[in-house]
């Protein structure tokens, strides 16, 4: 199994009471509690923390896409990738994602790919989210009833670029070039391997199956009901004639690793907290602009990780809670295994991504759940799913350059 | 609110659903947003002056092939085409809210295949100092009540029911997906997309008709197209929100009749 540390770049200083006075965190959210001070230190720490995860052994380190909002404080993914390239050596650089129809002209996106995966010597992995409804429909004002075909016009134009050798015309209806012809292209051949994330859309799987894509589940109900997701797209999976490799999938699962399982409440209670009441207040209005999910999926029930019922839903609960619903893993490193290896078997996903910097929670303990997932979790995970290969994993070259090296050996050329 | 008759019509590809009724000259109703099921008083009062046809917009309930539409030109040349499948002569034209943007343009397009034009609560305009509620944003429990000037009365209640059926909820509640998913085609995300500018190529009698109350379409919104078509009247109807058209149908209806009859 490959495991990814995960950032979301919180904002980690809304005010005590956000919720109460303030209808969302993401859209409207007013820009006045946002201190750039306080942004200049959050990013750099937040770097440094990606950083460390390379240098402690995880396989891969994860950025993604939001706007206008306190949850993620990333609008432009491919901007701390770009720093992650240069300071970090190993670790797949897992960018999830460029939300496709928020870039135009779609090259830009097969453009900084393209130069991403080159400086990092080939450890990209190309993530294309659709984009939540917030951040499509009303931060960057994308029409929800055209968003789907856009993506995937933009997709198909993204993928042409990295591919047609000879320079090519694009017709499309939201695009149109007469010369498509980047430079630079893709380290890996074809392309690096691209990731999906999803929210649950039925015509998302069919598509990830068909396009031989890892479909990332982002969820935030937990893994219980995460298992019962994917439990459909593992069936839905057989029904197209797909195997069941498990490195076909990805979960995002928040985890908090103390000494004890009394002291994981004790350390990390109020910032899984934080998280749940304030990065996702989210006001009901914006969840989900009209067309953005279609009609078949609406049917089909699966349920929205934001707005009034999954806010509901999260109302009351306890740190027991919690744990019981598989919102977070929690406890001592043993605790952590035992219920990680759980989760991983029932959602069946080879493509394991940890959250383990959550909320509010600030530096130094972030370090600490760090180091005690790297030293004392990880290694007992690591051997699951050998039997299977993993196809979407980045091949980076043998021998990269190392930053600095050019200049430093002496040789001026 | 009986004694219409139901068809389908074929425009291109898209099969319409039509509904009809009454004697005299053709007047075309064309929905909005809201309020668009069934056929609703003030349809019944305008069919005892003229035939009235009201056909579901695609994307709305039984009407499909929204997919044929893909922009706002299509849209125009759309209803061009059913006023000519309908085999409609300078038909009157009145549009409510959505259909008042669709009716503008049509106008715009073909002044001299329109008989009168009447724009009641019209999309289409944004003003920076009074752009009206986002009702793409109203949570469902809540639109209602924004809808009409008082939600309280028991005409709304009786026009607009409620229902604790799950089954029935579930169906309100896709239908209100798509056709507001359809009706952001063509106004997401910031409903001026240019009626104003052509507006003033309309050529036949032109009545706006606004509501005092109307949360979604100001009545200043009536004023800014009023004035750029020449020799048309804007009336307002007080106590009356954004579905007039169901709060006020004798008023409304009365207004309509007199400005095309006259």
């Amino acid at each position: 199994m490959k495991i990814s540390w995960f950032h979301l770049m919180p904002y980690r200083y809304l005010p005590r009471d956000f919720e109460d006075n303030y209808r969302s965190v993401w859209v409207d959210v007013p820009s006045d509690l946002y201190d750039s001070e306080r942004g200049h230190e959050l990013y750099n720490e937040y770097l440094d923390e990606l950083e460390h995860a390379d240098s402690v052994g995880f396989d891969g380190i994860c950025i993604n896409e939001h706007h206008n909002n306190a949850y993620g404080i990333m609008p432009s993914p491919n901007i701390p990738a770009a720093a992650l390239t240069r300071r970090t050596s190993d670790a797949a650089i897992i960018v999830l994602g460029n939300s496709l129809a928020l870039y135009n002209p779609p090259m830009r996106v097969a453009e900084e790919f393209a130069m991403l995966d080159c400086i990092s010597g080939g450890r990209l992995v190309a993530g294309f989210p659709v984009g939540t409804s917030m951040d499509t429909n009303f931060a960057y004002g994308q029409n929800p009833a055209l968003l789907r075909e856009k993506y995937f016009e933009a997709h198909d134009l993204v993928l042409k670029a990295w591919t047609e050798s000879e320079p090519f015309a694009f017709n499309g209806k939201h695009t149109q070039a007469r010369y498509v012809n980047i430079w630079p292209r893709p380290l890996q051949k074809p392309h690096p391997p691209i990731w999906i994330p999803g929210g649950g859309s039925l015509e998302t799987w069919e598509w990830t199956a068909k396009m031989n894509y890892v479909y990332c589940y982002l969820s935030y109900s937990g893994y219980k009901r995460g298992i019962e997701v994917m439990n459909g797209f593992w069936k839905e999976m057989d029904n197209l004639g797909v195997d069941d490799n498990p490195y076909r999938a990805g979960f995002l699962q928040l985890v908090c690793v103390s000494e004890t399982d009394e002291k994981a409440e004790e350390e990390y209670g109020e910032h899984v907290e934080y998280f749940y009441k304030k990065c996702l207040h989210v006001f009901e209005g914006f969840s989900e602009a009209p067309g953005y999910r279609t009609i078949k999926t609406i049917k089909a029930g699966n349920t929205r990780q934001v707005g009034a019922r999954a806010s509901q839903e999260r109302q009351e609960l306890s740190w027991q809670d919690y744990k019981d619903q598989g919102y977070i893993i929690a406890g001592s490193p043993k605790t952590v295994i035992e219920d990680l290896r759980k989760a991983s078997e029932g959602l069946r996903v080879g493509h394991l991504m940890v959250l383990l910097q959550i909320g509010s929670m600030p530096k130094g303990l972030t370090m600490k759940n760090t180091e005690l997932f790297a030293s004392q979790v990880m290694p007992h995970l690591q051997d699951m799913w050998s039997e299977y290969e993993d196809h979407w994993w980045p091949q980076p070259l043998e021998n990269r350059q190392v930053p600095g090296e050019s200049i430093s050996n002496g040789a001026f050329v | 609110m009986d004694g219409f008759e139901t068809f389908n019509v074929k425009v291109r590809d898209i099969d319409v659903l039509v509904r009809k009724k009454g004697e005299g000259d053709p007047l075309l109703y064309l929905h909005g947003a809201f309020g668009y099921e069934g056929w609703p008083r003030f349809l019944d009062l305008l069919s005892e002056n003229f035939t009235v046809y009201s056909p579901v917009h695609p994307g709305f309930l039984e009407s499909y092939g929204i997919d044929e539409i893909r922009d706002l030109y299509d849209l125009v040349l759309f209803h061009i085409d059913l006023i000519e499948a309908l085999n409609l002569d300078r038909p009157y034209l009145v549009g409510q809210f959505f259909g008042a943007m669709a009716a503008g343009e049509v106008a715009s397009v073909c002044p001299h295949n329109v008989g009168k034009l009447v724009l009641a609560n019209p999309a289409g305009i944004w003003l920076d100092e009074d752009p009206g509620l986002d009702y793409f944003v109203v949570p469902d429990s809540e639109l209602r009540d924004h809808l009409v000037s008082n939600p309280e009365s028991k005409n709304f209640k009786n026009i607009l029911p409620e229902t604790k059926d799950e089954t029935e909820q579930s169906s309100r509640s896709i239908n209100k997906v798509r056709a507001l998913s359809t009706v952001a085609k063509f106004l997401w995300p910031v409903p001026d997309k240019g009626l104003i500018r052509r507006v003033s190529r309309v050529r036949c009698p032109t009545l706006v008709i606004t509501s005092e109350k109307d949360e979604i379409v100001p009545v200043s919104h009536g004023e800014v197209i009023s004035s750029a078509v020449v020799g048309s009247v804007h009336k307002t109807i007080s106590e009356a929100g954004h579905l007039a058209i169901l709060e006020k149908p004798e008023e409304f209806a009365s207004l309509v009749v007199e400005f095309l009859v006259n």
